[in-house]
């Protein structure tokens, strides 16, 4: 068990062109479909407090997949295959590419989490330029957990992870929110996919645990 | 072992698909699943009705009567005398099935006849009639768009047209529910052939498509516009032509679809058009060309509802005049009825779980309604949909008003 703990957690489900997403899966693995023609790419950012490599920020692009759930295992919440993740420390890229093989950002980014007790904001600066700046709205935040599913690539074989995030938690679809992309190549892996700047779910999470099961392997080519 | 109340964390989107090593493994999941979420709620979906889905109906044999909030039957003419005479009688001439596709032996002459009829009420030129309204859907933007075409459609659009998008190839683009500057936005974006698919009213919150914006929108940038009036047909516009009366737009939309199940009470859809568009589907419909026509005996009752419709304009003076008596009441009693402008009126409950034991409640006090939550409407978006009949009685519906504030206020959902 791998722990990280965190202060601030923002994520937001946005509606992307199904192939669109398609494109960044190995095979092996294909977007679960929100609606007819559509999947979904999440945007989460965390700030991390407590980890094996120290303090960090780190920003995640998901795509949600189906999950692996045989018969006798349990099955998640939801799945996800990561395909950009940047982090403000050399130490957590490095960690996060080695150990659980996640697609880490040649070099680092500014990310900081402001806002108040009814929305919250995470910016993304690489340098100078900027990257993102997403608002996640929070309605009431009670304390519960969630069991994800992480898929990942080693560029021959996938490789799959369960993740509890615990911690305050606050879902919802009322809008909320909303995703500004700045002219920069890491928004533009968003900006070329997603329908809507409104995510159609919103999710705060606060001072709270992310642990990590034992990564494996999945089977298949990569 | 699973508890009770393990179900309410898991709904219907989580077991779409899994991945594994046989295609039935998420099979397992979910029966575990439904084996407690059925007594926890769930069996109040696909429940069997015992009689005519009239203002009244009954859910078991020898139960009550119940005020029937649920069907779609706005004018209430699929129990009106003289359409079952029309359906026996063409159950007598043509038998039960007809027998065949449309494009080859399946075409009778009450299927003409109503085609006619629907496209003289519509005041198009022509209508070709397919098996549902969800084929109608399918088989029309299937048939239009296709693969580096463009379908622009609102975000709530009906699963036909999104699965009629899909099944396309045309590239599908989403605005947001009746945003005409999000549609905008979109087309502005956009190069190439496009179709823009909306609905005249949206059959989960009742409200109803600025379409006169859409189809300004539409000619502006020289987009072919495709309206899917399922709910509005028959009962919106001073004729019962539907939204694109009610806004003046008819000689601006390309494309009129509809269903033959809602306000007409039978099965079936339709779509409507110039006599070119129609020559042109009726061999390129998928949906329509490789399914049976409609069977006879629904076909000749709907002929009998579309001349109802078209004779009895009354009956759309008294859905309006009712949809006014219910929502009042409603309203006037503190229950949360949203954006809706039609016969179909939501009642705003918001809470996924809770709504439950209220649809219980309400049907052990005389009153069926189903309880529509996610992912039919957004999570906490749960919610009840009354469908105004012109058949109700307005006391029917402010006694029923009266029942769904009672027990909504014993739950908390108001004051």
């Amino acid at each position: 068990m791998t722990r990280y703990g965190f202060d601030r957690a923002l994520s937001a489900l946005f509606l992307a062109d199904y192939d669109g997403l398609r494109a960044q899966l190995p095979d092996g693995l294909w977007p679960l479909e929100a609606q007819t023609g559509f999947g979904i790419v999440a945007v989460t950012a965390f700030d991390f407090v407590d980890s094996e490599v120290g303090a960090y920020g780190e920003l995640v692009f998901s795509v949600l997949v189906p999950p692996f759930a045989p018969p006798g295992e349990a099955l998640p919440d939801a799945a996800y295959f990561p395909f950009f993740l940047a982090t403000t420390t050399e130490a957590s890229r490095t960690h996060a590419a080695e150990r659980w093989l996640l697609p880490a950002h040649a070099s680092c980014l500014d990310i900081a989490f402001d806002g108040d007790e009814s929305r919250r904001f995470v910016t993304v600066s690489d340098g100078d330029a900027p990257v993102l700046r997403l608002q996640v709205g929070e309605i009431d935040a009670v304390a519960g957990t969630r069991r994800y599913q992480c898929f990942s690539s080693d560029g021959e074989a996938l490789h799959r992870v369960f993740i509890d995030i615990e911690g305050a938690l606050d879902e919802h679809e009322e809008e909320r929110g909303h995703l500004e992309l700045a002219r920069h190549p890491i928004a533009a892996l968003l900006g070329d996919v997603i329908e809507d700047e409104l995510p159609f779910r919103e999710q705060s999470m606060a001072r709270g645990e992310q642990r990590f099961g034992e990564l494996l392997a999945h089977g298949g080519r990569a | 072992m699973r508890t009770s109340e393990d179900w309410h964390r898991r709904d219907l989107s989580h077991f779409r698909r899994t991945t594994g090593a046989d295609l039935f493994d998420v099979h397992e999941h979910f029966a575990d699943w439904l084996s407690t979420a059925r007594p926890g709620g769930y069996h109040l979906y696909e429940a069997a009705a015992h009689s005519a889905p009239s203002t009244s109906i009954r859910m078991s044999a020898h139960g009550d009567a119940l005020i029937n909030l649920a069907s779609y039957n706005y004018l209430g003419l699929s129990v009106r005398p003289e359409v079952r005479a029309a359906a026996a009688r063409a159950l007598e001439t043509y038998g039960l099935g007809a027998a065949g596709s449309p494009h080859l032996s399946g075409l009778l002459a009450v299927h003409e006849e109503l085609a006619e009829a629907i496209a003289a009420f519509k005041a198009v030129e022509s209508v070709l009639l397919f098996p549902t309204g969800y084929s109608a859907n399918v088989g029309t933007i299937s048939a239009l768009v296709g693969p580096g075409d463009v379908v622009i459609t609102d975000i709530l659009a009906h699963a036909s047209i999104l699965d009629g998008c899909a099944m396309s190839g045309a590239t599908t683009r989403l605005f947001r529910h009746n945003d005409c500057e999000s549609l905008e936005k979109k087309l502005a974006g956009t190069t190439g052939r496009v179709l823009v698919v909306v609905e005249g009213v949206y059959s989960m919150d009742g409200d109803v498509a600025p379409l006169d914006d859409i189809a300004a929108l539409c000619r502006r940038y020289g987009a072919r516009l495709m309206v899917d009036e399922a709910h509005s047909a028959f009962v919106f516009g001073e004729h019962g032509r539907g939204v694109v009366e009610h806004f003046g737009v008819e000689d601006q939309v390309d494309i009129h679809l509809g269903t033959l199940s809602k306000s007409l009470g039978g099965m079936g859809g339709y779509v409507g058009g110039t006599r070119q568009l129609i020559d042109y589907l009726r061999p390129y419909s998928r949906s329509q060309v490789f399914s049976c026509a409609l069977a006879p005996a629904v076909v000749g009752g709907l002929v009998e509802a579309v001349r109802i419709a078209r004779d009895e304009p009354q009956l759309r003076a008294k859905l309006w005049a009712n949809v006014h008596t219910m929502r009042e009441a409603l309203v006037s009693r503190g229950v949360d009825v949203g954006d809706s402008a039609s016969q179909v009126i939501p009642i705003m409950v918001r809470d996924d779980v809770g709504i439950f034991p209220i649809t219980e409640e309400l049907m052990a006090e005389g009153v069926f309604l189903n309880p529509v939550r996610y992912p039919a409407v957004k999570r906490n978006q749960s919610r009840f949909r009354v469908s105004v009949s012109a058949a109700h009685h307005p006391d029917e519906l402010v006694r029923s008003a009266e029942i769904i504030a009672t027990v909504l206020a014993r739950h908390g959902v108001i004051a």
